[in-house]
């Protein structure tokens, strides 16, 4: 089992499971959806509910450091797609320009408020000298309707709201400030140290479910839309959506072929740096605890 | 309440918390799933202390009483006159039970998004749970009002303000505050919901917050805090309804008495 939220950006799972690479591994894999998003995949590892999850980096650091015996095991979207987006530019596109602006935000504990704080502070900017608005699942509409200057979120929502919007969105990129975002199949310390050759199957089923799903995009929202029936009414949108992460979220080599990194070619120091610096983390843990090479290696 | 009672309550709290620590204990939960108790009343004075949990509770508690009123009103006032006149009962029944059977929690994002991310919104959320149970007891206490009653008073040529207020609204007190008392829980649960969906303040966005952050014993803070609130509104509507219709109070307490023999 594996829990998370149905996205498109999930499609590798989606393609692993169609394609049959989970069956060829001999894996009965079905998917569990946590609404409360990645920290609620966390929280249901933590629990022993499910084998396997899919989470950003930021879930597992805060997951460590309450002490859920998790790790993360596989890359799956390599790069940060966190953006600040708005209709209008307000001048430089820097976070200067927030200062005095209401920021539209999921929720308080989310990923996306953590690395707006941290794009706030890399640039000196006090967060009492901006206005958070969190609003749950309305970060678009919110923005649409004027309530806020600009939104905070992930790169499929900015494609969402361009086509509601029938214009192009601006963007403060939120890469250029953390490498938090990039997201990860994570499991438990039980999984590994009890069924390795399980946590090895998975692995390789998925890996080659996501290396599948970058190839080949319309086969890959196909894979999500079966899994997802009413996605066919926007295939479109989702297909643009996937296209969006595929070529944003993946260094390419000479060859323009895409680049798988390992758990461990990440800055997790880094990362977990940011988040206590913030102070949404009273304490640090050790960065071994939070990712092995060990099944994506071999 | 005697020396006697209140042991037992002490008790069954004491019993309360050997159960959770039993549970702890027994399924080997770590903090995250399910903290200790004394983690989440260190927690809680520390949040006290800081007043950060003072700030955050005064918001929910501003949200639940000015929503809780405004829904008082909006009850009582069709309630009557749905009580009153058979043919407003026939014109508006549907569309005030088509009102209640929508789900208010589902209408809650709307709600958010029409009215803002403030304080208003929750207060419309809160008003619109109150007003239905509100509304439905008005309504059974106005008509409950005993007949030969009313036909003194008419005898007697009362107008209808004096009717009201001499005998329709002492009559229907006890249904309007066991409505009260309903209200009153529903609408902390309306202001938490709001604050689910979108908030800057208040214990439904330190619930989320906490939440988002694996801060299990804040999340129980928000919790225990909540519930605080529920009881005390509580028991202040309990305490203004022995003031207000004491002869009730006492005759309930005079069944209570005959039907313990």
């Amino acid at each position: 089992m594996i829990g998370f939220i149905p996205n498109v950006g999930y499609a590798p799972f989606y393609v692993a499971a169609t394609n049959g690479y989970y069956d060829e591994e001999g894996l009965d894999v079905s998917f569990q959806y946590a609404p409360e998003g990645d920290i609620g995949v966390v929280k249901q590892l933590g629990a022993n509910t499910v084998e396997f999850g899919y989470a950003g980096d930021h879930a597992v650091i805060i997951g460590r450091t309450q002490d859920v015996p998790i790790l993360s095991i596989q890359r799956i979207i390599q790069e940060n797609l966190f953006g600040i987006y708005s209709k209008e530019t307000f001048g430089t596109d820097e976070p200067y320009d927030l200062v005095g602006k209401k920021i539209a935000i999921s929720g308080p504990g989310s990923t996306p408020a953590t690395i707006t704080k941290i794009m706030l502070k890399k640039s000196a900017i006090n967060t009492t000298q901006v206005e958070f608005l969190y609003v749950g699942g309305a970060v678009i509409s919110t923005h649409l309707t004027g309530e806020s200057d600009v939104f905070a979120t992930y790169l499929p929502m900015k494609v969402v709201a361009e086509g509601i919007a029938g214009e192009q969105m601006n963007e403060i990129s939120g890469s250029e400030y953390t490498t938090i975002g990039r997201t990860y199949v994570i499991t438990t310390e039980r999984m590994i140290n009890e069924h390795p050759d399980i946590v090895r199957k998975f692995v390789r089923a998925t890996q080659k479910g996501l290396e599948y799903s970058v190839e080949h995009p319309e086969e890959a929202v196909d894979a999500f839309i079966k899994f997802n029936p009413d996605a066919i009414e926007k295939k479109q949108l989702h297909l643009s959506i996937w296209k969006a992460m595929v070529e944003r979220g993946f260094d390419k080599d000479t060859n323009g072929n895409p680049i798988f990194y390992l758990p461990s070619e990440d800055n997790w120091a880094e990362k977990q740096d940011q988040m206590f610096d913030i102070g949404i983390m009273d304490k640090k843990t050790p960065i071994e605890e939070m990712y092995t090479d060990e099944f994506i290696s071999n | 309440m005697n020396r006697k009672i209140i042991s037992l309550q002490v008790l069954v709290f004491l019993a309360f918390i050997f159960l959770w620590k039993s549970v702890i204990f027994i399924f080997d939960f770590p903090e995250f799933i399910l903290p200790q108790p004394e983690t989440i009343f260190i927690e809680w004075c520390s949040m006290l202390k800081s007043g950060l949990l003072l700030e955050h509770t005064m918001v929910t508690l501003s949200e639940t009483i000015i929503g809780f009123v405004i829904g008082v009103f909006l009850g009582i006032i069709p309630g009557y006159f749905v009580a009153k006149s058979k043919q407003i009962d026939q014109i508006l029944s549907p569309y005030l039970v088509a009102l209640q059977t929508a789900p208010k929690i589902a209408l809650a994002p709307l709600i958010v998004m029409w009215f803002g991310f403030g304080i208003s919104s929750k207060i419309i959320i809160v008003a619109l749970i109150v007003f239905f149970p509100i509304l439905v007891n008005t309504i059974v206490g106005i008509r409950s009002v005993d007949k030969n009653l009313l036909d003194l008073m008419k005898i007697l040529k009362a107008s209808k303000l004096q009717i009201l207020r001499l005998v329709e609204l002492p009559a229907s007190m006890p249904v309007l505050f066991a409505a009260f008392k309903t209200g009153i829980t529903l609408a902390v649960i309306g202001a938490v919901v709001g604050e689910f969906i979108g908030s800057n303040k208040g214990l439904g966005y330190l619930t989320i917050y906490a939440s988002g952050l694996m801060d299990t014993p804040q999340v129980f803070v928000a919790i225990f805090q909540l519930t605080i609130i529920g009881i005390l509104l509580y028991l202040l509507i309990d305490f203004i309804e022995g003031k207000t219709i004491p002869w009730y109070r006492k005759g309930e307490e005079d069944v209570v008495k005959t039907s313990k023999y």
